[in-house]
């Protein structure tokens, strides 16, 4: 079975709050010193959930695309080296200053470039900017079935059966292939790669793709084709008054607790 | 400071030489013995003198036997060295051998000298009277057949006596270190003994050899001498005595059963010494070889893979990617369980006994080696018929044990055959982390922010230079024309904690008007937590990284100095740096406060509270790079601070449960290393525990947590690093950097 897996290359989360800052006038996050960036993490749990597909069937291939600047590499060569098998990196200057509309369509061109797969595979967000559109939106590009959110995906003949995770529980749908998938936390770690892999994947080509080779006028892509536009970046101050509930026994702080949450209108 | 801590280390040996001049004496006995009695005889007994194979005809047969017995062992010790050779040559065995001074010392002293078995007194008695029983009754037999055979005879009169004296003598202290061995069997096991067939079967020959022996001389005294030469008789006190037993058997009855113990003594002891070359027996040979093939660098260094990025495989997972040593180290094993015994894991009651893996692979080098020469020699695929095989790693060495390991070198510490437990441990995480990628979790996380972000803190909510805040302006940055670089390490930075201690180390430093800077921002993890977690590859590239910075900002110096107060950043840069090009000078924070001290730049004379305090010696500071006095001697100087000791310190010192990377894993078993240390530092009655480095003072104070939960807050142990009791007791208000 085929699979597609599109990941985006993103500030780690793992930074301290101290260490995020973000340039107010230009409207952007600055990069942490001494702290690279990574594949965002519900992406390596798609790539986990590809190659698990591509083991469970048996054969096929699983074919990685980003779009981004030259950090996307990194995402593209980590991917590889958990035991994807080719790189398709979206870049070109057209491309920057994009939002979600733009990356979709962008991706959706790549993916009928190379052919579309079986199953086409997405974080269900990027860990970044956590809109955690993408994914359906290329599924409508496409005009491809798509399940979102998922926790377990199984092969099942020639479709796919898969479990959501939805407010009250899991939902287990099927679905046909071709189809769009996105993957949740849920759906457990993805594998560590070994050292042989990042070397061979180190060694590997990545394919490079620009807007005028996936037949895209500038225009419609990047900040020209933006759908959304930016109004203030700006990192929220929020401030914490701390009152300590003074009382003998636990019984006594306990009833000051709730008096205190009933005043402040949480209980 | 010097580069190489292998002098160190002489120094250390030599400490220990008292212990082993009392291995003299027993060499002098015999010797001596003999001139006593050849002094006090000399009237009486001038005929005495005994004949070589009395009552024995075709002794010649016994001639006959011997070229089979050395060839049999010679046979088993070469057949078993097809098994070493499966493993790689180390520049050792190509002949290289660095430090020979140092080798031959060990050999003498370790080996023959069996320095290390006697740090334990009961199986170091044992151990004595068996082995100096063998060698004076080989060198007794041996005589009297030389005497035999050269025209002077030597053995006659007083000087007879007195050799069979000593003969006697040696006999039956052989019998009693026989009975010790047998007894320390049976009644004092041990929970990492493991006695089989062979210890029954050497220690029974053993017994057997020397009952056989004396019955034989009994009977020739009954036979031949106690009705003429009585006098002589007494000389043999135990022959004596078995004479008689017997003296009521006739004449040529006796001679009878003379002959045939005879033969059954000279045939056992043939076979006996066959069991050289194919039982634990061989350790005569083999622990000598290992004292002297042990590793003479510091002992807490792990080896580079060199041009890694070309190797078929990293680390071990097939018996073939051992050294040669290290599969050799398996032989040489004698099951002593002393490795285990002090492994803070198996104290714990975690799932890992050094022992029980040295044993393991042996056995398995036993079935898998031996199989693997054999299609070698028949030009098979190494792995023919090997497929039903368990994985060495992960079958016959469980992950779980793998991970448990402290590499806090208690065991090789003990090891009184030299054995080296730790590089065989980490070679085997090598391969689990960078061939298979199979860890714990919390591994794979520890590994993944060192990767990301430079340094093992996985969720610190701090950034590098956190702990400086508001004080930077006290901070002076590295210019790189100071004489010393303070590297504060990712702990130091990452940890509340141990922030603390790394602004008390500017403060003293401060205080005593050190010139030193600080490389704000772009300090990153030497590499030491990957490396110890097995990924050597990131470790070399974390490594590669750091001494870019240091030349870049002329550290990498010879006249450059780098202080630490983390053991393991020490313990890195000092011992594995020069590997990696580094020329700067390296130095504990301990050891320079020390020099402050003794040079009045520091003087400890502040009020402090009257306490006791035990230190606690970390693995990597103490064990591994004999650092064990400086940080005694700050807090002897300490006005009001009386030091007492736990029972396991210095070279028995328990590790605090960090090494290795467990800092970072979720521990397994009975209970925690780092409680069983609290328990002991709290056994002391002390208030205080200090100790050198920072992972100790986190894994103290959570053992604190546990192990005095119903405790009052006053009441708890406190835990304090040596600088931040020193700042409290020597510098002035003005230097403080808080
Ligand atoms: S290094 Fe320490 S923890 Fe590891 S096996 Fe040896 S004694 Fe046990
Ligand atoms: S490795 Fe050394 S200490 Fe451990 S059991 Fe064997 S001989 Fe004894
Ligand atoms: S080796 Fe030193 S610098 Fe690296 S983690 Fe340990 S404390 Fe930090």
């Amino acid at each position: 079975m085929d699979v597609i897996v599109c990941v985006k290359q993103i500030p780690d989360p793992e930074t301290p709050a101290a260490a995020f800052k973000v340039d107010e006038a230009a409207m952007q996050v600055l990069p942490a010193q001494g702290i690279s960036p990574v594949i965002s993490p519900f992406d390596a749990q798609a790539v986990e959930a590809a190659l698990r597909i591509k083991d469970a069937s048996g054969d096929g291939t699983v074919n990685i695309i980003s779009l981004g600047p030259d950090s996307a590499r990194d995402a593209i060569k980590h991917s590889l080296a958990m035991g994807a098998d080719e790189g398709y990196h979206l870049k070109d200057d057209a491309f920057e200053g994009g939002d979600a509309w733009t990356t979709a369509l962008a991706l959706s061109k790549a993916i009928q470039h190379l052919g579309v797969p079986d199953v086409l595979i997405f974080g269900r967000q990027a860990a970044d900017w956590d809109q955690g559109t993408v994914g359906s939106i290329v599924a409508e590009l496409l005009d491809l079935p798509s399940a979102t959110v998922l926790r377990a995906v199984e092969l099942n003949g020639g479709s796919i059966t898969v479990s959501r995770v939805v407010a009250d529980g899991f939902e287990n749908i099927d679905l046909p292939t071709p189809c769009v998938l996105t993957i949740s936390n849920e759906f457990g770690d993805p594998r560590y790669p070994q050292l042989r892999q990042i070397m061979q994947a180190a060694r590997k080509q990545v394919t490079e793709l620009t807007a005028s080779d996936l037949g895209l006028d500038p225009s419609e892509v990047g900040a020209a084709g933006s759908r959304v536009q930016m109004h203030a970046l700006f990192q929220p101050t929020s401030d914490v008054e701390v009152e300590i509930i003074e009382g003998d026994t636990p019984e006594e702080k306990a009833a000051g607790l709730v008096n205190a949450l009933r005043e402040a209108k949480i209980l | 400071m010097t580069r190489s801590a292998d002098s160190k280390r002489q120094t250390s040996a030599t400490s220990t030489s008292k212990r082993v001049s009392a291995l003299a004496i027993p060499a002098w006995l015999p010797l001596g013995g003999i001139l006593l009695v050849s002094g006090a005889e000399t009237v009486r007994v001038t005929g005495a003198h005994r004949e070589l194979f009395f009552n024995i005809d075709h002794f010649w047969v016994l001639y006959m036997l011997l070229p089979f017995v050395i060839g049999i062992i010679i046979y088993g010790l070469v057949r078993r060295s097809r098994v070493w050779r499966l493993g790689k040559p180390t520049s050792l065995l190509k002949g290289n051998f660095d430090n020979l001074p140092v080798r031959i010392g060990r050999l003498v002293k370790g080996g023959g000298g069996t320095e290390r078995v006697l740090l334990d007194p009961y199986s170091g008695v044992m151990h004595l009277c068996i082995m100096t029983s063998m060698i004076v009754l080989f060198l007794v037999t041996a005589l009297l057949a030389i005497d035999d055979y050269i025209p002077v005879d030597i053995l006659v009169g007083p000087r007879y006596l007195g050799y069979s004296l000593v003969a006697d003598i040696f006999g039956l202290v052989g019998i009693i270190g026989v009975a010790m061995a047998v007894a320390h069997r049976w009644v004092r096991p041990r929970t990492a003994w493991l006695p089989t067939w062979e210890d029954w079967l050497i220690l029974g020959g053993l017994g057997m050899l020397l009952i056989t022996g004396f019955i034989v001389e009994g009977l020739r005294i009954h036979t031949s001498e106690i009705d003429v030469n009585p006098e002589w008789s007494y000389w043999s006190p135990v022959g004596y005595i078995v004479a008689l037993m017997f003296s009521g058997v006739k004449v040529s009855a006796a001679l009878d059963i003379h002959t045939t113990f005879w033969w059954i003594h000279m045939v056992g002891a043939l076979s006996w010494i066959t069991l050289l070359g194919y039982s634990k027996l061989n350790h005569l040979v083999l622990a000598p070889a290992n004292a002297f093939l042990k590793r003479t660098s510091a002992p807490g260094k792990l080896d580079m893979i060199e041009n890694i990025e070309e190797q078929e495989h990293f680390g071990v997972s097939q018996l073939e990617h051992f050294t040669m040593k290290q599969i050799f180290e398996l032989d040489v094993c004698v099951r002593c369980g002393r490795c285990t015994d002090n492994c803070p894991a198996d104290i714990a009651g975690q799932p890992l006994s050094p022992m029980h893996i040295i044993q393991d692979l042996k056995s398995y080098a036993t079935a898998v080696g031996e199989q693997k020469v054999a299609n070698l020699v028949q030009g098979n695929d190494l792995n023919f018929g090997l497929d039903d095989e368990a994985p060495m790693v992960g079958g016959v060495v469980r992950d779980e044990s793998l991970w448990a390991c402290r590499t806090c070198g208690a065991c090789v510490e003990a090891c009184p055959v030299f054995i080296e437990h730790v590089p065989t441990i980490v070679d085997m995480r090598r391969s689990l982390v960078m061939e298979e990628a199979r860890m714990p979790d919390t591994v794979q996380g520890t590994l993944e922010t060192l990767e990301r972000q430079g340094h093992p803190w996985r969720g610190t909510p701090y950034t590098r230079d956190s702990w400086m805040e508001g004080i930077e302006d006290q901070i002076p940055e590295w210019t790189g024309e100071q004489d010393y670089l303070y590297f504060v390490g990712c702990t130091g930075a990452f940890v509340d904690r141990a922030q603390e201690i790394t602004r008390s180390v500017v403060s003293l430093l401060r205080e005593a008007d050190v010139s030193f800077g600080v490389i704000k921002g772009m300090e990153s993890c030497n590499g030491d937590p990957a490396r110890r977690l097995g990924h050597e590859y990131l470790y070399q590239i974390l490594a590669e990284g750091l001494i870019e910075l240091f030349n870049e900002t002329g550290v990498n110096d010879e006249q450059k100095t780098v202080i630490t107060h983390c053991p393991h950043c020490f313990n890195t840069f000092l011992n594995e740096y020069p590997d990696m090009g580094a020329k700067f000078q390296v130095i504990h924070h301990t050891q320079l406060l020390e020099q402050l001290v003794n040079e009045g730049r520091l003087v400890p004379n502040n009020e402090v509270p009257k306490q006791t305090i035990t230190y606690h010696d970390s693995c990597y500071l103490g064990r591994h790079n004999d650092i064990f006095e400086a940080p005694r001697r700050i807090l002897e100087q300490v006005p009001n601070v009386t030091l007492i000791e736990m029972p396991r310190n210095r070279e028995q010192g328990l590790c605090c449960g960090a090494g290795g990377g467990n800092m970072w894993m979720e521990e397994q078993g009975k209970s925690r290393v780092n409680e069983v240390r609290v328990e002991e530092a709290v056994a002391t009655g002390a208030e205080a525990a200090c100790t050198a480095c920072p992972f100790c003072i986190q894994m103290f104070d959570s053992g604190i947590g546990t192990v005095q939960l119903d405790v009052e807050d006053d009441d708890k142990l406190k835990v304090l690093d040596v600088a931040e009791l020193l700042q409290a007791a020597a510098v002035t208000e003005n230097h403080n950097a808080v």
